[in-house]
């Protein structure tokens, strides 16, 4: 080994300390990207070749009931290679052991399932001669023990009936499998459950018939136009919307979170890395300037400049490769991590781990390149040395006085106070920087510890202060208002308030937006309308009431009119004024007087939800009469 | 026909130069026309007090420096001409530096600081008989601050000489020696200059090392005011301060 390269060992080791920071600190670039691009690459493989594998749909639509031979006339439309159609409706589980009941989404599945195709995992699939058989998706079927054989009560449209385990599924369309209203998925109270198609029509007196339809495009197909026209074919049946991927639950809440690692690997490494550059930067020039009689000696005895900062450059790459390799070892054992703790939220039946050279690949060139560029600045100015300069000690930088400091100079300060005022005037870029990294490490704490205040506002804002309700009943079909009269005769009610909603399509120009629409009863208390800067709203006799980020979307304000679909029964338009836009913490629906919806409806009152507060003793009461 | 032979050209030669340093609103005039020439194998010791340009000469001779006017001349090669990569050449090659600070890498031991020069010079001795040369043959593997500051010393001579330098530049080497060590570090200087016929040029503040040099150059204010052979050299051993 050249003695230089001795002295580089040894250097290092003389600085170990600020060696293991910086590369730490690199490590952390490097790590977060191997393990977020690794960790969204293998989802997106997996992702890609689960839809593709088990043919998921691109475009998925509901009715109210359309007739088979449909099927026939959307497979013509342009742009569409495949069409499925299918029964689907909800209905309440009675699970052994549980005393709130489950929730369960039952889907017709045909003798040859087209799209979407469940992937068996365990058992059967339900048998065509046996009305009773269904087979459970795993994460639902695997929290109650429900193996193949299990059996299990469920009302279907209102009918009580013992259904029997056949098999365990997976499905390309529940990869994330969340509840209707709910924010996080519960494998316990959720479940899908896939049931003969001859078992679905009859229960749900769907013979010849579907309600839902899934589309797989062409290749070029154009989702719009496709969409445009499913929904043309389907608006006599009660078509409710045609949705592509995007809006698909399980797709849209995956590709969230697929952006989300995108945005991780993409934001977070270059901060790291440019301080990690930065430390290289500090770590580099201190050095070299208590080498610089080192620096002089060694020109002096013939080593070029190249040769010498070749040899400071080899330090900062040693730096770099060390943060980088403890990087790639992190992040590769992050990103098995990260892919264990997806594989608990996304129900993937395989995992392609993707191998992740690009990752790093990429990380190993920019941590090095942080590194070096780092370094090149310190050395650039050493390098400009002549050999006589560098081995004499360095002249005094320079101060004079300016107009501040004669200022300064009459509040008589101690000369150690002088110091550093002199040299904070002396290098005004060098404090600002300095400024601005403790404004910006400060601004990190308060950003990282607003998060849960934040969210503790939000709880209280939407617990505490917007749904004070314990319990809402969500009914199969609206009830006349006396139902909430009813519900006060089941256990444990303290309070019962009823409350309307309809899913709509909420449009202005070329925007449009679909969500619920809220019809409020006057004198509610349960469920609130609240305004985060002013507090509960009256909602106004006419007109509609919109959550801020809603009117930004649709580029409404108040007085201007927005096109209101209601996509079930009566389904009709109507025109309605924005009366208000309010600042909501959660949540983006649209808000109205009940009475005023009602009248606009032509429709007599009436409730889909009934909101309860309940003794929390009389709970299981309660939850077993439901 | 008695045999004529033609007079070798000095190994140095300066003419009329001068150096001026700008540190911020001060100029500081070093030399101030300057004019010498020194011979092939010839010992000589610049005199001068302190800020009498002596170091400010060693270094344009040694190609560490430009001057601001004048020329300069090793042997046949213009150095006032040359550039940055064919002065670092020049260092590389013919000349060998002792400083007086030893400028030590602290991170590398006695023999890999000698190594320093042998893995660069064209026609190098092992470091080991450089060191053996200054009487260190022990000590080969200790770092710098295990030494004393008479071994730094001399491991800085094994390390200028290592290359087989045309030329020795020595500043002030025994400046911060006392006077036993100092005469160790001359005595390793003598035997370099008598046995390898290496032209040495000394610096030194301390009159009484002239003694031993062939040749005494004295300095001050930037000028050369005394330019004299010495008629009795004496050795190392036979001078003290």
């Amino acid at each position: 080994m050249r003695a230089l390269e001795r002295k580089l060992l040894r250097d290092l080791r003389r600085i170990w300390a600020q060696t293991v920071a910086i590369a730490l600190v690199l490590a952390c670039g490097v790590m977060v990207m191997v393990a977020a691009q690794g960790t969204q690459l293998s989802l997106l493989g997996t992702q890609a070749a689960y839809y593709d594998r088990h043919r998921f749909a691109d475009i998925f639509a509901s009715a109210t009931r359309a007739p088979r031979a449909l099927l026939a006339e959307i497979a013509t439309i342009d742009g569409v290679a495949q069409v499925d159609g299918r029964i689907g409706f909800h209905a309440v589980l009675d699970i052994a052991g549980m005393e709130a009941p489950a929730m369960g989404r039952i889907l017709s599945i045909g003798p040859e399932p087209g799209l979407n195709l469940p992937l068996l995992r365990r058992g059967t699939l339900p048998d065509p001669d046996r009305l009773d058989q269904v087979a459970l998706n795993e994460p639902f079927a695997a929290a109650h023990g429900l193996v193949p054989g299990s059996r299990f009560q469920a009302v279907l449209n209102g009918q009580l009936r013992m259904l029997e385990v056949s098999g365990w599924v997976l499905s390309p369309e529940f990869i994330y499998s969340v509840a209707p209203g709910m924010m996080m998925p519960d494998d316990r109270r959720y479940g899908v459950i896939w049931m003969n198609e001859d078992a679905a029509a009859a229960l749900m007196d769907m013979a010849g018939a579907f309600n839902e339809v899934s589309v797989r495009l062409a290749r070029g197909g154009d989702a719009r136009a496709v969409i445009a026209s499913l929904d043309q074919m389907l608006a006599p049946y009660g078509g409710a919307g045609a949705q592509g991927r995007a809006e698909q639950t399980s797709h849209a809440f995956l590709a969230s979170e697929l952006q989300q690692l995108g945005a991780l690997a993409l934001y977070l490494p270059p901060v790291f890395l440019l301080v990690a550059g930065f430390l290289v930067n500090m770590v580099l020039a201190r050095l070299i300037a208590m080498e610089r009689p080192q620096i002089g000696l060694l020109r002096a005895l013939g080593y070029t400049r190249r040769e010498i900062a070749q040899h400071y450059l080899k330090l900062a790459a040693l730096i770099g490769a060390v943060g980088v390799a403890v990087g790639w070892a992190v992040g590769w054992w992050l990103g098995a991590g990260m892919l264990a703790i997806y594989a608990e939220f996304f129900r993937f039946p395989f995992l392609l781990r993707d191998a992740g050279i690009g990752a790093m690949a990429l990380s190993g060139l920019l941590g090095l390149g942080a590194a070096l560029l780092g370094a090149l600045r310190a050395i650039g100015g050493a390098m400009r040395l002549s050999p006589a300069e560098a081995m004499s000690p360095p002249t005094p930088p320079s101060f004079a006085r300016g107009v501040l400091d004669r200022r300064i100079a009459r509040l008589r300060l101690r000369q150690t106070s002088m110091m550093i005022l002199r040299s904070l005037l002396r290098w005004p870029g060098r404090a600002a920087i300095t400024l601005v990294g403790v404004a910006l490490s400060v601004a990190v704490l308060v950003a990282s510890y607003f998060i849960f205040d934040a969210v503790d506002l939000i709880h209280e804002r939407v617990f505490d202060q917007s749904n004070r309700q314990h319990i809402t009943l969500a009914l199969a079909q609206p009830a006349p208002m006396h139902a909430v009269e009813d519900a006060h005769a089941l256990p444990g009610i303290l309070a019962a308030e009823g409350a309307f909603g309809v899913p709509v399509r909420l449009a202005h120009g070329h925007r449009s937006h679909m969500t619920a629409l809220q019809g409020h009863f006057g004198g509610a208390v349960l469920a609130r309308v609240i305004d985060d800067y002013t507090g509960p709203v009256a909602l106004p006799a006419h007109g509609l009431v919109l959550p801020e980020l809603l009117a930004r979307k649709l580029g409404v304000g108040p007085g201007d009119k927005v096109d209101v679909d209601l996509l079930s029964p009566p389904r009709i338009r109507l025109e309605l004024p924005v009366a208000r836009v309010i600042h909501q913490s959660f949540g983006a629906e649209a808000h109205i007087a009940a009475s005023a919806l009602f009248a606009d409806m032509g429709i007599a009152p009436q409730v889909s939800h009934i909101h309860l507060r309940v003794d929390p003793a009389q709970m299981p009461a309660l939850q077993a009469h439901i | 026909m008695p045999e004529v032979t033609e007079p070798k050209p000095p190994v140095f030669a300066a003419q009329e130069i001068t150096r001026v340093f700008r540190m911020g609103a001060v100029c500081v005039q070093a030399l101030r026309g300057v004019s010498l020439a020194l011979q092939e194998g010839e010992m000589v010791v610049l005199l001068g007090a302190s800020g009498s340009g002596k170091s400010t000469l060693l270094n344009i001779l040694g190609g560490l420096d430009h001057p601001t006017e004048g020329r300069v001349f090793f042997r046949q090669t213009e150095l006032t001409r040359a550039t940055d990569a064919a002065l670092t050449k020049y260092r590389r090659d013919h000349v060998g530096f002792v400083f007086q600070f030893y400028n030590l890498v602290p991170s590398l031991t006695a023999r890999e600081n000698v190594a320093l020069v042998t893995e660069i010079a064209r026609n190098p001795i092992t470091p080991e008989t450089a060191l053996d040369l200054v009487g260190l043959s022990a000590r080969m593997d200790h770092f710098p601050a295990e030494l004393s500051g008479g071994e730094q010393q001399r491991v800085a001579i094994a390390r200028a000489i290592a290359k087989q330098p045309d030329v020795l530049l020595c500043d002030e080497p025994t400046g911060a020696l006392d006077s036993a060590t100092g005469i160790q570090v001359l005595e390793a200087l003598c035997r370099v200059n008598a046995e390898l016929g290496t032209a040495t040029v000394l610096i030194t503040h301390n009159a009484e090392i002239q003694r031993i040099a062939h040749r005494v150059i004295v300095l001050a204010d930037g000028r050369v005011i005394r330019d004299e052979i010495n008629a009795q050299r004496l050795a190392p051993a036979q001078v003290s301060w």
